[in-house]
């Protein structure tokens, strides 16, 4: 394929992920009737997800607190005691986000994707429609939803337990009260960077799901077809929590540049 | 007999390539009609277009009367609650039982029903199928032959009143071939509904079809009884039911590739 025909393709798949996108707004409402799907969805995106999440939140936390404790120090002895305030406000807003949301794209879209693009190939999707089941409805908008909900709750998840782990190096390496830390975790912080936390989460939530679900609904073509939309499906996914961490970090930026 | 399901010069191209070309077709209420034609020549496509899986790129098709909205999805919703539809792999979803299966189409397609009753349909369903008992099931246990009866038994189990079977018999050894043609001839005398099959085993669409008609390059190039398949002397039905490698629909494709490859050649 050539760089044209490369362009070509992009704009193509860019305009039918669009109107999937329209489809399943325009099902939304419908699709929140599915109450057992969601409820699963949570289930599988969410719960499911919560060790994961526990363990690598509190390993980055363990060596965030490692690294940057020992930084401090070596630039000026005693200041490790206000590392907890740098890495809140990096956790709360950028690093909770991202670092959740890649968990779910390797987690869950991989899964959701093969899923449903077996589900395609299989004629699954049609044996649905034959049955008078909307398909978007059904399986399209309980995922999202449950992306949606799942993501904000696991962040809060992730960005606790790093805290936890950085305090465990910061107290255990460097000797500082826990009372210090919590005190200068919480003076940086406002109110609405945890504001932009829970919309970034919301929003990375609901879009990898499309993404995922996107990729399942166009697979073809048997075994090879699912495992390269299964592919696509991460690699976009990944690429897209940090692209939107950066464009609502920046919409952010210049909203409380313009209220404050 | 009146016409079930009607199709008016349907018209469809897939990846560039016309897949129907102006197809018109008339199935009666209460035949089973049999489309027969090699792999890619569009039978599964003309199912699809049915049912309203598939939005034709120009012509009309009527089931009972009715014209098929394909923009209209409320249209189609009512429209596939007259159908049942058998697919090539099955298509039974992997993560229930068998019982939650055919449940599953009574819960979407008979909400009105009480579980009872829709318990009762269930084991119905499968005895038609001639399995009883193997509701709690996992579809991964299922054998070929099996996996295509539970699939039937989903596709009849909301009393449908046309059954769409695609590719009934493939991938399934010569013996439990001819078990399911025999069910599916069982199954028409007990339900006395319109049953469309897709098939290129020509056995199996003498044995089960009342009347057979044969697509080729789009469109429908005979149609008739077995009989009448039997003693026509097209070439292309000959071939076809003969099973030769050598004939008209051979030096068709031959020229067909041929044409593809000249420019090729001369550029």
């Amino acid at each position: 394929m050539n760089f044209r025909e490369r362009v070509v393709v992009f704009f193509h798949e860019m305009g039918e992920f669009f109107l999937f996108v329209l489809e399943v707004l325009r099902r939304f409402w419908a699709g929140l009737h599915q109450g057992y799907e969601i409820v699963m969805q949570v289930y599988l995106i969410g719960f499911e997800s919560i060790p994961v999440v526990v363990l690598t939140g509190l390993f980055s936390g363990l060596i965030m607190g490692l690294s940057l404790g020992n930084a401090l120090e070596s630039i000026i002895a005693g200041t490790a005691q206000y590392l907890s305030g740098g890495l809140s406000v990096a956790l709360v807003k950028e690093l909770g986000p991202v670092l959740t949301g890649l968990i779910v794209v390797s987690r869950v879209c991989s899964s959701v994707t093969a899923h449903l693009g077996t589900m395609r190939v299989t004629e699954q999707i049609d044996a649905l429609e034959t049955m008078g089941v909307d398909p978007v409805e059904y399986l399209v908008v309980p995922r999202v939803v449950a992306g949606i909900l799942s993501l904000p709750v696991l962040g809060f998840i992730s960005i606790v337990f790093s805290l936890i782990g950085g305090w465990m190096m910061i107290s255990g390496v460097h000797g500082v009260q826990t009372s210090v830390y919590i005190e200068w975790a919480q003076i940086p912080l406002k109110v609405n960077y945890i504001v932009e936390s829970l919309v970034k989460m919301m929003v990375i939530g609901g879009f990898i799901l499309l993404v995922s679900t996107f990729e399942g609904f166009r697979a073809r073509g048997g075994a090879a077809g699912v495992g390269e939309a299964t592919i696509r499906s991460v690699v976009t996914s990944s690429v897209m929590v940090i692209f939107l961490d950066y464009v609502l970090g920046t919409l952010f930026m210049i909203i409380s540049g313009v209220f404050v | 007999m009146a016409g079930m399901i009607e199709v008016y010069d349907l018209h469809k191209t897939l990846n560039k390539k016309k897949v129907l070309d102006g197809l018109t077709l008339k199935i009666r209420q209460g035949e089973t009609f049999v489309l027969i034609g090699q792999s890619g020549v569009g039978k599964s496509v003309l199912l699809k277009h049915l049912i309203g899986l598939m939005e034709p790129d120009r012509g009309e098709v009527y089931i009972a009367g009715e014209k098929l909205e394909y923009a209209k999805p409320e249209v189609l919703k009512k429209i596939r609650r007259r159908f049942g539809m058998l697919f090539q792999g099955g298509a039974l979803f992997d993560s229930l039982t068998v019982g939650e299966n055919i449940l599953f189409a009574l819960d979407h397609l008979r909400p009105e029903m009480s579980l009872d009753e829709k318990l009762h349909r269930m084991r119905h369903s499968l005895e038609l199928v001639e399995l009883p008992g193997i509701e709690d099931m996992m579809i991964s246990s299922l054998s070929g032959g099996m996996m295509k009866r539970v699939a039937l038994a989903r596709a009849i189990v909301a009393e449908p009143e046309i059954v769409l079977f695609d590719e009934p018999t493939t991938g399934l050894d010569p013996i439990t071939t001819a078990t399911i043609n025999d069910l599916i001839v069982d199954l028409k005398k007990k339900l006395a509904i319109t049953f469309v099959v897709v098939t290129h085993d020509i056995k199996g669409a003498f044995t089960v079809g009342d009347r057979i008609g044969m697509l080729y390059k789009g469109r429908l190039i005979f149609e008739g009884t077995a009989a009448e398949f039997e003693k026509t002397e097209n070439p292309y039905v000959r071939q076809f039911v003969e099973g030769r490698s050598q004939g008209v629909i051979t030096e068709d494709y031959k020229n067909q590739l041929a044409a593809v490859k000249k420019p090729v050649s001369g550029g």
